[in-house]
């Protein structure tokens, strides 16, 4: 009887260690478990985070090549507008080269004749530089000729005896002085650089220009 | 000695020992979890390591085809070009562009029409 009972403690301690360890490794085993799962969790977000990290750095970089571009776009613009306008002040510094041509004679025609048919008067008086008053005196009747032609009426035109500081060309106006036509090669280039600088520079540079 | 004090000398005696195997068993039980948890925490190290050695791999393969669809760079290296022939063929340039406006003055003279 007495050792029954002693036994019978022993024997529920010992169900009671079992039921404890059985416990601790059920335990156990799941710690691990979940550890492999969160394992796998880790390893399978990798692509998406290199992705997130690609994705950091690119746009970063994007960001730093938008600010060089447009620093980029600014220096190429000027550069290109400087080469333009120097090519005018070069270009001004030639005019004398069309003087010299052998049409020449008929540059200084058309440019005397086309000053009468915009101003559309009677009597006017044509301006060169000294060089060409010869050049123009012998131009007078064929200009008046033409001049009468193109406007259906009798033109006047008097050569200004006094020769005015253009390279050629010339300046016509009415007797009056109302009316005054700048066909000046001076004037020629400042039309031309009016209307050809904004090409030139998008010429040079039409990645930065847009149409 | 009786047979009563026989009996509860046994039966502490018994006790004793049961709460000692109980004791020993919730130590062991400790140790146990105690391993599992360091072997879950090098689970998860190896894990993370694996993971950055993974990204670093992605990583290099994804910035190479995606620095490829970035047109600015290409832009400014094409851009840098386009400034360096500007700078180096700068009086080439003047020189050629203020021949061409002198012909663009002749031409636009000779293609003058009158009424």
């Amino acid at each position: 009887m007495t050792l029954s009972l002693a036994k019978r403690i022993l024997e529920e301690a010992s169900k009671e260690a079992e039921k404890i360890l059985d416990t601790a490794e059920i335990e156990a085993r799941k710690i691990l478990e979940d550890a492999k799962e969160r394992g796998e969790a880790i390893l399978n977000e990798a692509p998406k985070e290199a992705e997130r990290r690609a994705k950091e750095y690119v746009n970063t970089l994007i960001a730093d090549a938008r600010g060089k571009l447009w620093a980029l776009k600014r220096e190429a613009l000027r550069a290109a507008y400087e080469i333009a306008a120097e090519s005018f002040e070069q270009a001004a510094k030639k005019l004398p080269k069309i003087t010299e041509r052998e049409d020449y004679i008929n540059i200084l025609f058309r440019l005397i004749l086309e000053a009468i048919e915009n101003i559309r008067e009677t009597n006017l008086i044509v301006s060169v530089n000294n060089r060409d008053m010869n050049l123009v005196r012998r131009l007078l009747p064929n200009l008046e000729a033409d001049a009468a032609k193109i406007l259906g009426k009798k033109v006047r035109l008097t050569l200004l005896e006094n020769p005015i500081d253009i390279v050629g060309g010339a300046i016509v106006m009415t007797a009056d002085g109302s009316i005054i036509y700048n066909n000046s090669l001076e004037a020629r280039l400042e039309s031309a650089r009016e209307k050809l600088l904004p090409d030139a520079i998008r010429r040079l540079v039409p990645e930065v220009v847009a149409r | 000695m009786s047979k009563l004090a026989v009996l509860v000398d046994e039966t502490l005696k018994a006790e004793l020992e049961a709460a000692k195997i109980v004791e020993e068993a919730k130590r062991k039980a400790e140790e146990l979890l105690e391993k599992a948890r360091i072997e879950a925490q090098e689970v998860v190290e190896s894990a993370l390591r694996r993971r950055e050695v993974e990204i670093e791999k992605h990583y290099e393969e994804l910035l190479k085809h995606m620095l490829k669809e970035v047109k600015e760079i290409e832009a400014i290296s094409k851009l840098e070009e386009k400034l360096s022939y500007l700078k180096k063929r700068r009086e080439e340039l003047i020189a050629w562009l203020s021949d061409n406006i002198l012909k663009y003055i002749i031409g636009d003279i000779n293609d003058i029409e009158f009424s």
